[in-house]
């Protein structure tokens, strides 16, 4: 019976926990006591409009700008910033290798029999997502949209036309998942151009160079580790200067995983990376990522799932 | 300004109140036609806080449940009385049109 009574509460703390933790560590109980106060006695759980109604509250409260005195969490400005840099790493590095590929082709080359198709397929995904960046400009949460839309184009693989991820298009699903994201939940474009000093745009513009260009394994591995050692120490620059720079790092870490991994290996010889078996492969390229943001997500108050301990009132 | 803005303020016109207060005010001022529930009344607070037209106004524990009043700032209780002068002129002009037209007095 007394458990019964709890029922009701639970139910709505589970619905409150969408809304952002900073905003849940001042309001979360005062929202529940106006709920259980405009509850009918003998109520058992939130209905339907109810649930709604506070989902819909916890998005707007996330999209709408916070005070101007009150700091913005720095994650979120390392999003919004990443927001700019993800979608110009993705085209350099289209632009770099597409240059690479068309200079080194003999001619007449791929263009001479008219424009195949598959130069639009290979070229697509990563122009749309270059295109996030000045759409996210003025419009970020129908960027965010569009980028969803492009994640859900890249994991169902529409061109081959199977349902799967595929290998090759890892790095791309994870900077379309970050542009997406942080188009959703940051300041967007416009808060990431505030942000970037010349410092940061300075570091930013070399890592970018160098990122884009690297990831075809043509290169020699000389090459190839040299450009490492400067991406590294760039990171470690950016990451001692500031909680920003941390941040930046380590997303940037989470998205280019997969492409620090498939460099690393093809640093390996041919016969041993040939026996490297499939599923350890893909286990090796998504979880950790994946790890990462369910830690952070918890942190950042994402309940995915009921209990855990409330703080008191007053605390 | 929308509805439930315009509501929110004007609740709040009347004294500070706490968030079922207003939320039991706005359903007596719009005569019941308007039911404002927790999400949309604390997603409009929080924009109006942002904006300086709302301001915490104390917080008292009652029935060991938390509660916290809000009030008008002085900003909010301008723009309530801009909107409302507003209001007025435009309700004025309907009135005075159905008049000649021989309608509503």
């Amino acid at each position: 019976m007394g458990d019964d009574r709890l029922r009701l509460p639970r139910g709505y703390r589970r619905l409150l926990a969408c809304y952002p933790a900073w905003y849940r560590r001042v309001h979360e109980e005062e929202m529940l006591a106006v709920l259980m106060t405009a509850a009918p006695s003998g109520k058992r759980q939130p209905g339907i409009a109810e649930a709604a109604d506070l989902i819909w509250g916890a998005l707007r409260i996330r999209c709408q700008p916070s005070r101007a005195d009150t700091a913005e969490p720095v994650w979120r400005d390392a999003l919004a910033v990443l927001s700019v840099i993800v979608p110009l790493i993705v085209v350099v590095r289209f632009l770099a290798n597409e240059a690479r590929f068309l200079l080194l082709m003999p001619a007449p080359g791929p263009l001479a029999n008219g424009f195949p198709l598959w130069v639009l397929n290979a070229a697509a995904a990563p122009l749309v997502l270059g295109a996030l960046a000045p759409l996210g400009l003025r419009l970020p949460r129908l960027a965010a949209l569009a980028g969803a839309g492009l994640l859900t184009w890249l994991i169902y693989d529409l061109p081959g036309g199977r349902f799967g991820i595929a290998v090759g298009d890892v790095p791309m699903v994870l900077a379309a998942a970050t542009v997406t994201f942080a188009l959703a939940v940051s300041g967007g474009p416009r808060r990431g151009l505030q942000i970037l000093t010349w410092k940061y745009a300075a570091l930013v513009t070399v890592a970018t160079i160098l990122v884009g260009t690297s990831v075809v394994p043509m290169d020699r591995p000389d090459r190839l580790v040299a450009r490492l050692i400067v991406i590294i120490v760039i990171g470690a620059g950016m990451a001692l200067t500031s909680s920003l720079g941390r941040w930046l790092v380590l997303l940037l870490a989470v998205a280019a995983y997969p492409v620090v991994l498939f460099t690393g290996l093809s640093l390996f010889p041919p016969g041993l990376r040939a026996s490297l078996a499939f599923l350890p492969l893909m286990a090796a390229y998504y979880l950790p990522p994946v790890a990462v943001l369910l830690v952070a997500a918890r942190r950042l108050g994402l309940r995915l799932w009921a209990g855990g301990k409330r703080g008191k009132i007053g605390a | 300004m929308r509805e439930p803005t315009f509501l929110i303020l004007t609740a709040l016109a009347a004294g500070p109140q706490h968030g079922y207060g207003i939320m039991t005010d706005i359903a007596q001022i719009s005569g019941g036609s308007v039911r404002l529930r927790a999400g949309t009344l604390y997603a409009a607070l929080n924009r109006l806080v942002v904006e300086d037209l709302v301001e915490v106004d104390r917080e008292e524990i009652v029935d060991a449940r938390l509660r916290r009043y809000y009030r008008l700032t002085s900003g909010g209780a301008q723009r309530l009385s801009a909107e409302v002068d507003r209001m007025r002129r435009h309700t004025a002009i309907a009135a005075t049109r159905l008049g000649l037209l021989g309608g509503t007095a």
